[in-house]
C-alpha cells in the first residue's frame, strides 16, 4: 500500500497538472449534523461557492450557505401521568466564508483531491431565543471530477467549529455533493 | 516585529480552537416537585440543582456557558377571575410575599389566564416567559443553589406543575 500511495496521489492530482487558471462556480447540498450538541439535531443545506484557482495546487474559494437543524426533543414529567416529549426550535444557519483550497485546485479534466481551510461569518437564528453571530473555522476534504464538458462533479466534508466564548463551541459535521462549471482556461 | 506577529497569532488560533474542540451542549431537565401543588399566595421551594439532577451534578465543575433556562410544564386557574402568577429567585429564604417582591429577583411571569383556562408552558416558546436572564444564569453557574417563589396574581387560586430545562455549553 505504501508504494501505490504516491501513485494513487498523482493520479488524483493529475487533473491538476493540466490547468493554467481555473474559475468556477457552482452550487452544492447535504447534510449538516451538529456534534455534541443537546440542542440541534441534523438538518440539510445548500450553498454557492465561486472559486479561483491561479496555480494547480492553490485556489480559494468565497462561498455561501443556508442550511437548517432539526428540531431538539426531549421528555418532561417523565414517569407521572403528565409524562410529554416537546420540541424546540433547530434553527437556520446562514454563513458567508472564504477558503483556501490546496493540493487540488486546478480545473483540467480528470479528478482533483483536495483540502480546503477556511474561515466564515456564522448566524445562527432560532424562534424565540438570540441569534448567535460568530466568527466560524473549518477544514475538510473534497474530491472534484471534471468532464470534458467543463462541469465538474464534486464530493467534500467539512469539520466546522464555531467559539461561542467562555471556552465553549459550536461543532458541525458537513458533508455536501454538488456541480461546478468551469470558466477558466482548461 | 510583523512576522513575530504572524507567528504568534498562527500559533494562538489553533489554541483556541483547541480548547473549544473539548466541549459539548447538554440539557438538564430539573423537577420541582410540589412547587404550586396548591393554591396558597406564595409558594417557596428550595432547589439545588446538583441533588436534583445528576446530570448537572456530574458536569456543574466543567460548565462554560449557560444557554438558556425554560419553565416547562401547566399552569391552571382554578378561580373564578382572571389571574397569572410570577416566580422570584433568591439566595435567601425569605418569608412574605411582600419581602420577596422587594429582594428578589424576578424570573417568570405569566400573562393573564382565563377563570379555568390552562397555560401550556412549553419547550419551543417557554423562553418568552422569562425575565433576567443574567442574573438566572449566574446563579446556575455559580453553585446552583437557591429559593424559588411562587406569588399569584388577582387570585391565590393558581395550580401550577413545572420543570426546568436548562440548557448548557459544558466541558467534555
Amino acid at each position: 500500500m505504501k508504494k501505490l500511495l504516491p501513485v494513487i496521489i498523482l493520479v488524483l492530482m493529475a487533473g491538476s497538472a493540466q490547468a493554467l487558471t481555473d474559475i468556477s462556480g457552482g452550487v452544492y447540498g447535504g447534510l449538516n449534523t451538529p456534534i455534541v450538541q443537546d440542542d440541534a439535531k441534523s438538518g440539510t443545506g445548500f450553498g454557492l461557492r465561486v472559486k479561483v484557482s491561479p496555480l494547480p495546487l492553490l485556489g480559494g474559494a468565497v462561498f455561501y450557505e443556508n442550511r437548517s437543524f432539526g428540531d431538539p426533543e426531549q421528555t418532561f414529567f417523565e414517569d407521572t401521568p403528565l409524562e410529554r416529549t416537546e420540541k424546540t426550535d433547530g434553527g437556520k444557519v446562514t454563513v458567508f466564508g472564504a477558503e483556501a483550497i490546496l493540493f487540488g485546485a486546478g480545473g483540467g479534466i480528470g479528478p482533483h483531491f483536495y483540502w480546503m481551510l477556511g474561515i466564515s461569518h456564522y448566524k445562527w437564528t432560532r424562534d424565540n431565543y438570540d441569534d448567535i453571530s460568530k466568527v466560524g473555522y473549518h477544514l475538510g476534504p473534497g474530491l472534484e471530477i471534471v468532464l470534458p464538458s467543463k462541469i465538474g462533479i464534486e464530493a467534500k466534508a467539512k469539520f466546522e467549529i464555531v467559539p461561542t466564548g467562555d471556552g465553549g463551541s459550536r461543532k458541525n459535521a458537513l458533508i455536501f455533493v454538488g456541480a461546478n462549471y468551469h470558466f477558466g482556461i482548461m | 516585529m510583523k512576522r513575530k506577529l504572524l507567528w504568534a497569532v498562527s500559533l494562538l488560533i489553533p489554541v483556541v480552537i483547541a480548547g473549544c474542540l473539548v466541549s459539548g451542549t447538554k440539557v438538564f431537565i430539573i423537577d420541582l416537585e410540589g412547587f404550586g401543588a396548591a393554591p396558597s399566595n406564595m409558594q417557596t421551594i428550595h432547589v439545588n440543582l446538583a441533588d436534583l439532577s445528576s446530570d448537572y451534578d456530574d458536569n456543574k465543575d466543567k460548565l462554560k456557558s449557560i444557554d438558556a433556562v425554560v419553565m416547562v410544564g401547566d399552569v391552571i386557574n382554578l378561580g373564578a377571575q382572571s389571574a397569572g402568577m410570577k416566580i422570584y429567585l433568591s439566595d435567601d429564604n425569605l418569608s412574605s410575599p411582600g419581602e420577596v417582591e422587594d429582594e428578589a429577583i424576578l424570573i417568570f411571569e405569566s400573562p393573564s389566564i382565563a377563570v379555568g383556562d390552562t397555560l401550556h408552558l412549553r419547550w419551543a416558546d417557554g423562553m418568552s416567559y422569562m425575565r433576567n436572564f443574567g442574573e438566572l444564569f449566574r446563579q446556575v453557574k455559580d453553585d446552583g443553589e437557591f429559593y424559588l417563589y411562587g406569588i399569584p396574581e388577582n387570585s391565590i387560586n393558581i395550580q401550577y406543575t413545572l420543570e426546568i430545562a436548562i440548557t448548557v455549553t459544558a466541558g467534555l
